[in-house]
């Protein structure tokens, strides 16, 4: 009976434990969504619109092609964008109002009827937001899940609450508030874990027009981040004109190698050469020596005092010992250095 | 009564001698804050197809106390990009709409930037358009306040 009831309980938990793991399994994979609550007024459609933005460069586009769904905001400000066909991996895409009477392909920049936000999603992304904000209606959005919106928001945020600052301020003191925003971006990009929230801050530092002043801090950017392959990086590359270090170093070794064999061959030749040059008698080095600076024998007879039989007899030596068939081969021949001879 | 008769009449037309004044002063005051500090400036571009790009100058005073830029575009065929400058050469703001159908108003789209500043940089601020093949409407509105 004892064992009975044994054999049961241990069946029950092999049934616990695989449920627990189907359940986190189900968890990890569940379909992903966006929903949040929004202060509207009633000048605001019911409507809202998603919209997928395939480079930073394509932040401020609009088109009807860009948006992929639309859902209703409900009467007390709440909407929830099912977000399960999007792709894995992770890309920047924008929600947008719209006036009452507007078309929906509308973008407003700025002002107190600005109209769009942007936020990172994929497939799995729970995504929780809460506006505290009447005008404009996505100022003060608060992420409460999904910790890479969090910090993708607080770009927006340190942006809008310094851009306000400045348009307040006179022209000199816009300027020290505006290079000191993009400071604070350049570290924030430089120490943010996540590609796009790096590249984010990136783009709303105004790179275009910092970069030659920061080209050390851009160089090391492009080697950190050499790895990513999406959109959003191959863009940034094209609009920087600094290259990253990572170059393809494939030809180079092949350049290299050539380089060297050839070298090494030639070297090694010239080695043997000198090498059978030691193999030559006094008298035949000197006559060698006569031949590479072209002398003919009559010249060599001259020079040496002998006769030309003679010289002829030691040039035939030097071309055997040397394994040269011709006097114009000798002259070609390079010395290790003039003590060998 | 005669001379409760005279005080009314006499009260009534030290009211709308005041409400009068008041109007007056208000007039006088919005009329001449319109007149000698602030201007405005409406300009509309229509695109046909085959508009070129072309620059708009603003022209910023150093007395300039601020500076409102609205630019709104509706397109409904073709790609339109509105980019502004200020005198330096920096990119201030940027928007693109684009469409690819021709006369359906559901397919077109519309961009709005909004810009203010205080003390703006004095010097020509410049709002570059740049259509391709584009049919829409552009509307450019500014308003600058002198000091």
């Amino acid at each position: 009976m004892t064992r009975f009831y044994f054999k049961n309980y241990f069946c029950y938990l092999i049934v616990l434990y695989f449920s627990n793991i189907a359940t986190a399994l189900g968890q990890n994979k569940q379909n992903g969504f966006i929903c949040g609550h929004l202060k509207l007024d009633n000048t605001w459609d019911s409507e809202i619109y998603l919209s997928y933005i395939a480079t930073f460069n394509d932040m401020y586009v609009m088109s009807n092609d860009m948006i992929i769904s639309k859902t209703e905001i409900d009467s007390l400000g709440y909407f929830k964008f099912d977000l399960s066909f999007l792709p894995e991996e992770e890309n920047i895409y924008r929600i947008h109002l719209i006036k009452r009477g507007d078309i929906p392909a509308t973008l407003i920049i700025g002002g107190k009827d600005e109209n769009h936000m942007f936020f990172i999603a994929n497939r799995y992304l729970n995504i929780e937001l809460k506006s505290n904000s009447n005008h404009p209606p996505f100022k003060n959005v608060v992420f409460i899940k999904s910790n890479q919106n969090i910090a993708f928001q607080k770009i927006s945020d340190l942006v809008f609450k310094t851009d306000s600052i400045a348009s307040m301020s006179n022209a000199v003191k816009r300027q020290f508030i505006e290079n000191k925003l993009q400071k604070d971006l350049r570290f924030i990009a430089d120490t943010s874990k996540n590609a796009l929230v790096s590249l984010y801050a990136i783009y709303k530092s105004k790179f275009e027009s910092n970069y030659t002043s920061n080209i050390e801090f851009y160089k090391t950017y492009l080697r950190k981040w050499r790895f990513q392959k999406s959109n959003y990086f191959i863009s940034f590359r094209d609009k920087i004109p600094i290259k990253s270090t990572n170059y393809n170093f494939i030809p180079a070794i092949i350049f290299a190698f050539t380089i060297l064999a050839v070298g090494f061959y030639i070297g090694k030749s010239g080695v043997k050469k000198n090498n059978e040059i030691e193999k030559l008698t006094v008298q035949e080095r000197k006559i060698f020596e006569l031949l590479k600076q072209g002398a003919t024998n009559q010249e060599i007879s001259n020079l040496h005092n002998i006769e030309i039989s003679t010289v002829k007899s030691h040039v035939s030596s030097i071309l055997s010992k040397l394994k040269v068939k011709s006097r114009k081969e000798i002259m070609n021949i390079k010395m290790r250095d003039n003590s060998a001879v | 009564m005669k001379k409760k008769t005279v005080y009314l009449s006499f009260c009534f037309l030290l009211l709308s001698l005041s409400i009068w004044g008041q109007e007056q002063g208000n007039y006088v005051s919005v009329s001449s804050a319109s007149a000698n500090s602030e201007t405005k400036l409406d300009t509309t571009i229509t695109l046909n197809y085959v508009s070129k790009q072309e620059d708009i100058l603003v022209k910023i005073e150093k007395q300039t106390k601020s500076l409102e830029l609205m630019i709104s575009s509706s397109v409904n065929a073709g790609n339109l990009t509105i980019k502004v400058y200020d005198p330096n050469g920096n990119e201030e703001g940027n928007f693109s709409v684009g469409s690819q159908l021709d006369s359906e108003k559901s397919k077109s789209s519309n961009g709005t930037i909004c810009k203010s500043l205080n003390e703006p940089q004095a010097g020509n601020w410049r709002v570059k358009i740049i259509p391709i093949k584009a049919k829409g409407i552009i509307r450019i509105q500014t308003k600058i306040t002198l000091k």
